[in-house]
C-alpha cells in the first residue's frame, strides 16, 4: 500500500498535483461499451487552475467520479491517475476515503447532491468532519458557520432545509461542502448550470476567490466561466483536443472544433457546429472529429491525430 | 412543530370521523339485514338443541330484536355517546367490556408480529440492496416469495406440528409467557416479512441511486454511514407507508391465528360471535375495529410530518 | 474490488426474476399454471379417485402407490381431492379478481370522466374500504349470509374492486389533463371514444400483472376463509377446508395437512412469479405515475 502523503504546502511550483495518463472509464451496458474517457492525458500543476470545456455528453462529468473512484459497477478503468505522484487508481476504499473531502474536494453539479430531508447545518457538518473524527461539537459547529458566512450565506440558513432555500444559495452551500476540509485539489463540475447571468458571474467571482490558494479543476460547457482559469483544455469524445491558456484557445482557437465551440457563444455569433455529438459507443475511426470538421481529409478518416504538445497544443492534422 | 401537528389533526379528524360512522352504518345495516334468525341461533347454541317457539318470541323480546331498523340504530348509536355499545346476546357482558378485555391479547400480538417482520424485514431488505446480486439477496428473495405464498394458517399448523408436537419445545395453545407468544408471531408476521423486505429492497434501492448518496461519498463519508444516515433515512417514508398498510392486513390475520392458537384475543371472539349471530358484538367490533384503524393510520401520518421537511400537514408536498 | 453500496446508472430489477437468474422460473410457473387449468377443467383427467368416495377401511393411509398423497380420516383420496380442489380455488379466485377488475374499471372510469361530486363519492367508498381490514369485513359479511363458496366470492369481490378503480381513475386523470387543453370542445360523445383509445393502452399492462399477482393473493383469501368454515362446506374438497379438518389428525397423519397446503403454496408462487414477470415487462416507472 501506497501511503498519500499529505502536502499542504502550496507554492506556484511545477510539480503537478495532478498527472492523468492514458485514462479510459468505460461503461459496459447492454447497448454497447459507453467509452466516456478515452485516452485522456494531462497534469495540473500545484496552485494551477485549469478548465475542461466540451459539450454535454463528452465524459467531462465522468472524470470527476473516475478521480474520486466513485464509479457504478459496470464501470471500467485502465490507465494512470497520479495525485502528488501517488497512483491512485486501485487504492482500497479506505485508502480512497482519506482523500476524499480532505485532500481532493468535490462541488457537485446537481442541486440534488443535497439530502432534502437534512437540515443544511448537518450536512455542511458533515463535509467538516465525515465520521470518526475528533473535534468537538461546538468546534465543528463554529467552523460550519464561519464557512456559511465565508460564502456569502447568513446564519439562518443552517437551519433550513435545501428546499427552503433558493438554487443560488443552495450551490454555494455545495461550494462551502467541497472546500470544507480545506483541500488542495478542488473539483469544480459544473457549478453554474442552471444559474442566471447575475447568479453565474456571482459564483465565478467566489470560485476566483476560493481558489486562489489551491488548484482547481473546472469542468463546464459554459466558456465564459472557464476564463476564470489560467488554462483551458477543451475535450471531445472523451480525450483532450485543445490545450492552452485561456485568452489563446478564447481568441485564437486552433481546432475547428474548438473554433466552432466559441462561435457558438452568444456573443459571438451563436451558430452551431453541424452534426451531433458522437455517439461514446460507436467512436467515428481516425480523428473523431472528422464527420463534421470542415477541413476534414483523407488522413482524417484513418489516422487518429496526436496532441502536439505538453502545456498547449492541438490535435488536429490540419492545424499542427 | 406542534402547531403543524394541531392543524394537520384538525383537518384530518372530521373525515376519520365521518369514515367511521359510514363504516358503523354499514356494518349494522349489513348484519340487520342478514339472513338467520339470531335469536334460532343463540337458544341452539346455549341448549343444545332446537329451540321452541315461546323461547325464540321471549328472546326476541328481551333483546327487543323485533324493533324496526332506524330505532335500533338510533338506539345503538346513542348508547355510543354514554360509552355503551350494546349488550351480547351470547354473553350478555357489555360488548365494550368484551373487547376491552380481549383487546391487549390482540395488541400484544400484532405488535409482537410487526416488530418481527420489520427486523427481518428491514435488515435483509438493506443488506439486499446494499450488496445486490450477493448471497443474501437471493435469500431474501427467496424468503419475500414464500411470505407471500404461503398461507398464514397452514404456517401456523406447521409450525405447531414441528415445534409443539415432534419437538415439544414450544406450546400450541393458549395466553401465558413469551414461550407462547413465539410460534403466534412467526406465523401472523411471516406474510409482513416479505412485503416489507421487498418495500425496504426497493426503497433503498432507488435513494442508493440518488445524487445526495454520491455527495455523501465525494465527501468522505464510509459507507456504512452513507447508508444508514442518507440512504435509510430517505427510504424510510415508503417503508412507513407499507408498514402502514401491514397493519389492516395484520388486523385481518389475527382471526385466523388466534383461533388457530388458542390466542383470547378480539380476533376469535369476533369468529365465534359471527358464526352465532350475535350482532351487537360483531357491529361493536366493526366499529371498535375502524376506529382503531384510523387511529393508527393517523399516527403513521404524524409520523411522516417527522421524517419528511417537505410535506405539508395538509397533505400536499413541497418542491 | 469490493465497491460499495451505490447504483448510479446500475440497471434496477425487480426482485423476484433476475435475483435468482431465473427466466426459467417464468417457464415453469406458466407450465404449473397451464396444469392447473388443466386440472380445473378435466379434473376427471388427473384424479385417481372420485373425490368423495368414503372408504373407513382406508383412513388415514399414508402416501403410497394406490393413494399419491394417502388418505383423510374419512377414507378419502387426498390427490383426487387436491385435483378437484385445484376447480373450485381457480374458479373462485379468478371470479375474485374478473368481478374487482371489471367493477373497478367501470367505477374508475365514471369517477375519473365525470369528476366532482360523483369522483367525490366514489372516492369517499373507496376511502372507506381501505380504511377497514378486508378480512374482517369479509368475515362478517359471509359470516352473516351463510358459509359457502358463493358468499365468499361476493363478499371479497366487494372490496376488491377498490385498487382497480384507483388506477383507472388515475389514468383517466391523467389522460383528462393531456387532452384538456385541445379537446376542450370535443365535450361529446366522440369524446368517450377518444379517451377510450387513450386509455385502454396505459391501462392494460399495470391492470393485467395486479391483476395476475391478486389471483395469487385472492386464493389465499378464499382458503383461509375456507379455513374457518366460512366457504365450502363438506364434503366439497377445497384446499383450505381441507386443512382445517386435518387439525386432529396433524400428528398421526400429516399427509391430510401437508398435501394441501403445499398445493395452495405453488400455485400462488406460480402466480405471483408471473405476475411480477408482466410488471417488469411494462414499465414500472409509468406504473407508480398512474396509482393516484
Amino acid at each position: 500500500m501506497k501511503s498519500v502523503p499529505i502536502d499542504k504546502t502550496i507554492q506556484r511550483s511545477n510539480e503537478p498535483i495532478l498527472k492523468v495518463k492514458g485514462l479510459k472509464t468505460t461503461f459496459i451496458t447492454k447497448n454497447g461499451d459507453v467509452r466516456a474517457v478515452n485516452g485522456l492525458d494531462f497534469n495540473l500543476n500545484n496552485g494551477q487552475r485549469m478548465a475542461i470545456i466540451g459539450e454535454s455528453g463528452c465524459g467531462k462529468s465522468v472524470l470527476a467520479q473516475t478521480i474520486l473512484n466513485l464509479l457504478p459497477n459496470n464501470a471500467q478503468v485502465s490507465g494512470e491517475i497520479l495525485f502528488q505522484n501517488s497512483a491512485i487508481l486501485n487504492q482500497s476504499d479506505e485508502q480512497m476515503v482519506a482523500l476524499r473531502g480532505k485532500l481532493i474536494g468535490l462541488i457537485p453539479q446537481h442541486l440534488s447532491s443535497l439530502n432534502p430531508l437534512m437540515k443544511t447545518h448537518l450536512q455542511v457538518e458533515e463535509a467538516i468532519q465525515p465520521d470518526g473524527g475528533s473535534q468537538e461539537k461546538n468546534d465543528i459547529s463554529r467552523k460550519m458557520l464561519n464557512l456559511l458566512n465565508s460564502v456569502g450565506l447568513r446564519t439562518y440558513v443552517s437551519e433550513r432545509h435545501p428546499h427552503q432555500l433558493s438554487g443560488g444559495m443552495n450551490r454555494r452551500v455545495l461550494i462551502s461542502m467541497g472546500i470544507a476540509q480545506n483541500p488542495s485539489l478542488l473539483l469544480a463540475d459544473e457549478p453554474t448550470t442552471g444559474l442566471d447571468t447575475i447568479l453565474r458571474h456571482k459564483t465565478v467571482k467566489l470560485l476566483d476567490r476560493i481558489t486562489q490558494d489551491r488548484s482547481l479543476l473546472l469542468i463546464t460547457h459554459d466558456i465564459n466561466v472557464a476564463r476564470l482559469c489560467e488554462t483551458i483544455a477543451v475535450m471531445y469524445a472523451g480525450e483532450i483536443i485543445e490545450k492552452g491558456s485561456a485568452e489563446e484557445i478564447l481568441e485564437n482557437p486552433k481546432h475547428p472544433y474548438t473554433e466552432g465551440l466559441i462561435a457558438s457563444m452568444p456573443s459571438r455569433g451563436m451558430s452551431s457546429i453541424p452534426g451531433l455529438s458522437p455517439s461514446l459507443i460507436e467512436i467515428p475511426s481516425g480523428c473523431r472529429f472528422h464527420p463534421r470538421c470542415p477541413l476534414a481529409t483523407e488522413q482524417c478518416m484513418k489516422i487518429h491525430p496526436v496532441l502536439n504538445g505538453e502545456q498547449a497544443g492541438v490535435r488536429c492534422h490540419a492545424c499542427s | 412543530m406542534a402547531g403543524e401537528i394541531s392543524f394537520f389533526l384538525a383537518r384530518r379528524i372530521p373525515w376519520a370521523i365521518l369514515t367511521i360512522f359510514l363504516a358503523s352504518l354499514l356494518a349494522f345495516s349489513i348484519i340487520f339485514f342478514a339472513p338467520g334468525n339470531p335469536a334460532e341461533v343463540i337458544l341452539t347454541q346455549i341448549y343444545g338443541n332446537e329451540p321452541e317457539r315461546d323461547a325464540v318470541i321471549l328472546f326476541i323480546e328481551q333483546n327487543a330484536l323485533d324493533v324496526p331498523f332506524i330505532k335500533q340504530y338510533t338506539t345503538w348509536t346513542t348508547g355510543l355517546f354514554y360509552g355503551s355499545l350494546g349488550t351480547s346476546l351470547r354473553t350478555g357482558d357489555p360488548v365494550l367490556e368484551e373487547f376491552i378485555v380481549r383487546f391487549p391479547a390482540t395488541v400484544i400480538l400484532a405488535l409482537s408480529a410487526i416488530t418481527f417482520a420489520l427486523v427481518i424485514g428491514l435488515s435483509i431488505g438493506v443488506l439486499s440492496a446494499v450488496r445486490p446480486h450477493s448471497p443474501i439477496d437471493a435469500f431474501g428473495n427467496l424468503i419475500a416469495s414464500l411470505g407471500s405464498s404461503i398461507p398464514s394458517f397452514w404456517l401456523g399448523l406447521l409450525l405447531i406440528l414441528v415445534f409443539s408436537i415432534h419437538l415439544n419445545l414450544l406450546p400450541s395453545f393458549g395466553y401465558g409467557g413469551i414461550e407462547h407468544l413465539i410460534l403466534p408471531t412467526i406465523a401472523l408476521g411471516f406474510l409482513n416479512v416479505s412485503k416489507i423486505l421487498r418495500i425496504t429492497r426497493e426503497s433503498m434501492i432507488d435513494a442508493l441511486s440518488e445524487d445526495y448518496v454520491f455527495e455523501a461519498y465525494a465527501k468522505g463519508l464510509r459507507e456504512k454511514a452513507v447508508v444508514i444516515r442518507h440512504a435509510f433515512r430517505n427510504a424510510s417514508v415508503p417503508i412507513v407507508t407499507q408498514t402502514g398498510l401491514e397493519l389492516g392486513a395484520l388486523l385481518g390475520g389475527t382471526v385466523i391465528i388466534e383461533q388457530i392458537f388458542g390466542w383470547p384475543g378480539i380476533g376469535s371472539f369476533l369468529l365465534s360471535s359471527v358464526m352465532s349471530r350475535d350482532y351487537p358484538v360483531i357491529a361493536g367490533f366493526v366499529l371498535l375495529i375502524a376506529l382503531i384503524y384510523v387511529i393508527v393510520n393517523i399516527l403513521v401520518d404524524i409520523i411522516y410530518i417527522y421524517i419528511d421537511p417537505r410535506i405539508q400537514p395538509g397533505g400536499k408536498t413541497h418542491a | 474490488m469490493h465497491k460499495h453500496a451505490f447504483s448510479r446508472f446500475e440497471q434496477f430489477f425487480p426482485y423476484d426474476i433476475k435475483s435468482l437468474g431465473l427466466s426459467t422460473g417464468v417457464v415453469a410457473s406458466c407450465i404449473i399454471l397451464i396444469l392447473l387449468l388443466c386440472m380445473s377443467v378435466f379434473p376427471g383427467v388427473f384424479a385417481t379417485h372420485d373425490p368423495n368416495t368414503v372408504d373407513l377401511d382406508n383412513r388415514l393411509v399414508q402416501p403410497g402407490v394406490e393413494h399419491y398423497f394417502g388418505t383423510d380420516h374419512h377414507g378419502r383420496d387426498i390427490y383426487s381431492r387436491v385435483v378437484y380442489g385445484a376447480r373450485t380455488s381457480m374458479a373462485t379466485a379468478l371470479s375474485v379478481v374478473a368481478i374487482g377488475v371489471i367493477v373497478g374499471t367501470l367505477l374508475g372510469l365514471i369517477a375519473g370522466y365525470y369528476g366532482g361530486i360523483i369522483d367525490q363519492v366514489i372516492m369517499r367508498i373507496v376511502d372507506l374500504f381501505l380504511a377497514f381490514p378486508a378480512t374482517i369485513l369479509a368475515i362478517a359479511l359471509v359470516g352473516l349470509f351463510g358459509p359457502s363458496l358463493f358468499n365468499i366470492v361476493l363478499a371479497l369481490s366487494i372490496m376488491w374492486w377498490v385498487s382497480y378503480a384507483r388506477i383507472i381513475r388515475g389514468v383517466v386523470l391523467q389522460v383528462k389533463e393531456k387532452d384538456f387543453i385541445k379537446g376542450a370542445y370535443l365535450m361529446g360523445g366522440k369524446n368517450r371514444y377518444i379517451i377510450r383509445k387513450h386509455i385502454i393502452p396505459h391501462v392494460l399492462s399495470p391492470i393485467f400483472a395486479l391483476a395476475t399477482l391478486d389471483v395469487g393473493s385472492a386464493i389465499l383469501h378464499i382458503t383461509g376463509l375456507s379455513f374457518l368454515g366460512l366457504g365450502a362446506q363438506p364434503p366439497t374438497a377445497e384446499w383450505g377446508s381441507m386443512i382445517q379438518g386435518s387439525i386432529a389428525f396433524m400428528e398421526t397423519a400429516p399427509q391430510t395437512m401437508i398435501f394441501p397446503g403445499l398445493c395452495i403454496i405453488i400455485t400462488v408462487i406460480s402466480f405471483n412469479y408471473l405476475g411480477d414477470w408482466i410488471k417488469e415487462r411494462s414499465d414500472p416507472v409509468r406504473m407508480e405515475k398512474i396509482t393516484v
